[in-house]
C-alpha cells in the first residue's frame, strides 16, 4: 500500500485493518452457518421464551470456531454485524434491534484483547478453552440481556417477568455447551485448513 | 427462511419506491420502523397498518413469494396473545374485565386478550416498512447506500459477502446430506435429523470454509482495503424526487411526534403483570 493510498483509509477502517479479506470471509461463513442453524430456534418460537437458549447455543457453536481461526480484534463485532445483516435482508429485522445488537460484542472483544496481551499473543488466548468459555459467557449474557430488553420493554412482550432468570440461566448453560462444542470444532477445523 | 430467489422476486419491478435512492430508503426504514412503537391505541395502530399496506400496494409488492417473512411474526403474535390472555393480572385489573374465564390456576380475561393482541399486532406492523425496503431494493444497492453514507469498507464488504455466502452454505449442506444419504444415513424423521446432525456439522463447516476462502484470497490479491472503495460501476445519485421524499419524511416524523407527545394522543394503558 502506498503512503497516499494508506492515508485514504478512514480512521474507523483502521480498527479493522488487521483483518484480511480471508478473515472477513471466514467470519461471514460462520455467521451464515449460524443463521442457517438459527432456523431450529425459529421453528420452536411457539414455546417462547424457552426457545431462546437454542439461539445462544448455535451462536456460540459458530462464533467460537470463527474467533479461533481468525484470532484478531474486530472478529466478534464483524460476526455480529454479519448475522444482523442476514437477519435484515432475509427476515426483516426491526431497526431498533441494530442499536442494541451492535453493542453486544464490545465487551467480549475487549476481554479477549486484554487477555491476548496478558497471555503473550492472540493465538494462546483464542485457543484456550477457559478464556473462550469466559468470553462466551460474556457474549451470551450481553446478547440475552439485549434481546430481552428489546422483547420485554421495547416490544412489550407480555411474557411473565419471572421467566427472565430461569431462561437466562439456561441460556448461559446451553451457551457454554455451545462454546465447548465450538472449541472442539474450531480445533478440528484449524488443524484441517491449516 | 424463504429461498433468496423467491425473496428477491419483487426487486425487478418498477414503482416510485423501487426508483428511490437506497440512502433515502435506509433513512425511511429507520424512521418508519421505529415510530409505531410510540403508539398503543388500537385505532392508531390500525392507521399505521393501513398506511403501510397502502405503501406496500403502491410499491407493487407481491406478498406471496415473501409471505414466509410474516410467519415468524404471526407465531409471535400468537405467543403475545396467549401470554397476554392468561397472564396473572392484579385483582384491580381483573375487576375491570367484562369477561373472565377460570380454569384451574389459569384466569383468562378479555382485557388480557386485547392487551396481547395490541402488543402482538404492533410487532407485525413494525415488520411492514422493513419489508417495503428490502423487497424493493437489490441488497448490493443497499450495501452501496450504506457505503455512501460513510460506512467503513470492511462492514460494507461483510454485508455483500453475507448475501453471497448464504446460498453457498445451503448448497454445501444439501450436497453433504446427499452424500451421507448415499452412504446410508437417513434424514427422514425428526429423530433421525437430530441424531445425524452431528455428522453433518463438521463436513459442512469445513467444505464451506474451503470453498469460500479461495474467494478471500482472490479479493486480497486485488489489494482489498488499500484505498477507499467509493467508485461504482453502477453509480447512483440523489434526484429531486429523493429530496422531496426525504423532506416529506421529515415533516411526517415531526407530525407523528407532535401527535403523540404534543397532543398526547395514540396511547392507551397497557396492563403490566
Amino acid at each position: 500500500m502506498t503512503t497516499a493510498a494508506a492515508k485514504k483509509v478512514g480512521a474507523v477502517e483502521g480498527i479493522f485493518k488487521m483483518l484480511t479479506a480471508v478473515d472477513l470471509i471466514t467470519v461471514v461463513v460462520f455467521a451464515a452457518l449460524f443463521r442457517i442453524l438459527f432456523m431450529v430456534y425459529k421453528m420452536a418460537e411457539i414455546i417462547f421464551p424457552w426457545n431462546h437458549p437454542a439461539w445462544y447455543f448455535f451462536c456460540m457453536l459458530c462464533l467460537a470456531p470463527a474467533v479461533m481461526i481468525v484470532r484478531k480484534p474486530g472478529a466478534t463485532f464483524l460476526f455480529t454485524v454479519s448475522w444482523l445483516a442476514i437477519n435484515f435482508f432475509f427476515q426483516g429485522e426491526i431497526p431498533l434491534w441494530w442499536i442494541g445488537a451492535a453493542t453486544i460484542p464490545l465487551i467480549p472483544e475487549l476481554y479477549m484483547y486484554m487477555r491476548s496481551k496478558q497471555m503473550g499473543g492472540p493465538k494462546v488466548a483464542f485457543t484456550s478453552l477457559k478464556e473462550l468459555i469466559i468470553y462466551g459467557l460474556i457474549y451470551t449474557l450481553l446478547a440475552y440481556s439485549t434481546n430481552m430488553l428489546l422483547i420485554i420493554y421495547a416490544l412489550g412482550n407480555p411474557m411473565p417477568r419471572m421467566l427472565f432468570w430461569p431462561v437466562g440461566l439456561l441460556a448461559l448453560v446451553i451457551g457454554t455447551v455451545g462454546t465447548y462444542l465450538g472449541w472442539l470444532v474450531g480445533k478440528r477445523i484449524s488443524g484441517l485448513i491449516g | 427462511m424463504s429461498s433468496p430467489i423467491e425473496f428477491f422476486s419483487n426487486v425487478e419491478k418498477d414503482s416510485w419506491v423501487h426508483r428511490m435512492d437506497p440512502r433515502v430508503k435506509i433513512i425511511m426504514v429507520i424512521c418508519l420502523g421505529s415510530l409505531p412503537l410510540l403508539f398503543s391505541d388500537p385505532i392508531y395502530l390500525l392507521g399505521w397498518f393501513v398506511f403501510f399496506a397502502i405503501l406496500l400496494w403502491s410499491a407493487k409488492i407481491d406478498i406471496k413469494p415473501i409471505i414466509a417473512l410474516f410467519y415468524g411474526a404471526l407465531i409471535m403474535v400468537f405467543v403475545y396473545i396467549m401470554y397476554g390472555t392468561f397472564l396473572a393480572y392484579p385483582p384491580e385489573v381483573v375487576a375491570l374485565a367484562h369477561f373472565v374465564w377460570r380454569w384451574g390456576p389459569l384466569v383468562a380475561t378479555d382485557i388480557g386478550f386485547f392487551n396481547g393482541l395490541i402488543l402482538g399486532s404492533r410487532l407485525l406492523i413494525l415488520l411492514m416498512p422493513v419489508v417495503l425496503v428490502i423487497a424493493t431494493t437489490e441488497p448490493s444497492q443497499l450495501a452501496k447506500g450504506f457505503m455512501k453514507m460513510g460506512m467503513p469498507i470492511v462492514i460494507s464488504f461483510i454485508l455483500l459477502a453475507t448475501l453471497r455466502f448464504l446460498p453457498l452454505v445451503f448448497e454445501v449442506a444439501a450436497r453433504v446430506m446427499e452424500a451421507q444419504r448415499v452412504r446410508g444415513l437417513n434424514y427422514k424423521t425428526f429423530k433421525e435429523r437430530i441424531n445425524n446432525f452431528k455428522f453433518l456439522l463438521l463436513p459442512l463447516f469445513i467444505n464451506t470454509l474451503r470453498q469460500s476462502r479461495t474467494l478471500g484470497l482472490a479479493v486480497e490479491s486485488k489489494g482489498f482495503g488499500a484505498r477507499k472503495w467509493n467508485e461504482f460501476y453502477r453509480d447512483f445519485a440523489m434526484h429531486q424526487t429523493d429530496w422531496s421524499v426525504l423532506a416529506g419524511l421529515a415533516v411526517f416524523v415531526i407530525a407523528v411526534v407532535f401527535v403523540r407527545f404534543g397532543l398526547n394522543l395514540g396511547w392507551t394503558a397497557i396492563y403490566r403483570p
